[in-house]
């Protein structure tokens, strides 16, 4: 899978951030290389070169999204329950090991797999 | 098959090392009221291992100690006599063990599983208002047959491992259709060997009975103690299996959900501190 990337302004770009594609004057001379990372510096001397875009990677899209990852930790909680509870999931009866199935699920705050 | 009688079994557990005496004696002082705690303390100093394992556990970040703990009797004053018997006990009863080759049994899993189930014991017996260490001690040795059959009869074990891979079923089902006998067995027969009190006698012997007769409320502790501390997932192997629990155990047991849940949540935070004692 590729990185997302996303076109912002210079005047909304960060020090920091990482260009995910070359970056060419007008005349397609590059001026700054893919994975060179914009400085304080950098965005001064574009600005005087009169670029006003570029491309950088999306940071945002990889940070971690905290409800993703919960759902994922969610998920992964109801698969090992589904593992460790193989004889009583899918297998009606067995009145007492699906309530112990039940009180677990709770506890974790999983839907019961 | 390899069929197993419970002749063959006793003379290979009469030939077991016992337990260091001073352990005996706190395991017996599990269900005394009136404990001399300095003779205790001062008899556990007398074994210098022990003393040595047990002054490293006090120690561990777990207990989160200002300063260095350096004697047995310091432990017990800082971290209460009760919990320094737990920690004495468990370090004797994994040491007793540590040296035989247990071959296809993994030793870390076995014991992980045994020591959330001595913890998720001591929870339930608090809330049922059992004795906590007895329950605990209990706990600890639910399973200890399945080590003795690793160890005494390991081309028998082996089978019963093939068979349950084979079958994906417990360890309690393959040993039965393999050797007819089964670990619950086998443990009793140690725990008389060692002169454990009746109560912990049948609970060890009775934790898979398809149902617990009324009277017997450790047994029905250590039964659901041992289904919570694999339903938790404790132990760390891949493979874990709930065993089955009879119709009825929540009847009989009597506690509420909110109670079961505070159970789940002390148990998970006390394994931390206890499971140290397995590579200590």
């Amino acid at each position: 899978m590729s990185t997302p990337e996303r076109l912002i302004r210079l005047d909304d770009a960060k020090a920091g951030q990482i260009l995910s594609r070359p970056l060419q004057d007008a005349r397609g001379q590059v001026l700054m290389a893919a994975d060179a990372q914009v400085t304080e510096a950098a965005m001064l001397s574009l600005r005087r070169r009169d670029i006003e875009e570029l491309w950088i990677y999306d940071d945002s899209a990889l940070m971690p999204d905290p409800g993703l990852e919960n759902a994922a930790r969610s998920a992964h909680q109801r698969q090992r329950l589904a593992r460790l509870f193989r004889h009583v999931v899918g297998h009606p009866g067995q009145e007492g090991s699906q309530r112990l199935l039940s009180l677990v699920c709770q506890y974790r705050g999983v839907e019961a797999p | 098959m390899t069929r197993l009688a419970l002749a063959d079994v006793l003379p290979a557990v009469n030939k077991l090392p016992s337990l260091p005496t001073v352990v005996m004696e706190l395991l017996a002082s599990l269900d005394q009221e009136d404990v001399n705690i300095d003779a205790l303390a001062a008899k556990i100093t007398q074994d210098q291992a022990l003393t040595a394992k047990t002054l490293r556990l006090a120690n561990s970040s777990f207990y989160g100690m200002a300063h260095q703990i350096t004697t047995i009797a310091e432990a017990i004053a800082v971290l209460g006599f009760r919990t320094v018997r737990g920690l004495v006990t468990t370090a004797a009863l994994i040491g007793t063990f540590s040296n035989q080759a247990s071959g296809r049994l993994s030793f870390t899993p076995f014991w992980r599983h045994s020591i959330a189930a001595a913890v998720c014991a001591r929870q339930l017996a608090v809330q049922l208002k059992l004795n906590a260490e007895q329950a605990y001690t209990a706990g600890l040795l639910h399973d200890i047959g399945r080590l003795v059959l690793a160890t005494e009869f390991p081309r028998e074990f082996e089978e019963v491992m093939t068979y349950r891979a084979q079958h994906d079923c417990t360890p309690l089902a393959a040993e039965l259709a393999v050797l007819g006998i089964d670990h619950a067995t086998v443990g009793q027969v140690l725990t008389q060997h060692w002169k454990f009190p009746l109560v912990m006698q049948q609970a060890v012997a009775s934790h898979h009975a398809p149902a617990v007769p009324e009277g017997q409320p450790l047994t029905l502790a250590i039964q659901v103690a041992d289904a919570l501390a694999h339903a938790l997932d404790l132990s760390g192997d891949e493979d874990d299996l709930v065993p089955m629990l009879p119709r009825g155990t929540w009847q009989q047991l009597g506690l509420s959900d909110a109670t079961l849940m505070t159970v789940m949540a002390n148990s998970e935070k006390q394994f931390e501190g206890a499971s140290l004692a397995i590579n200590s």
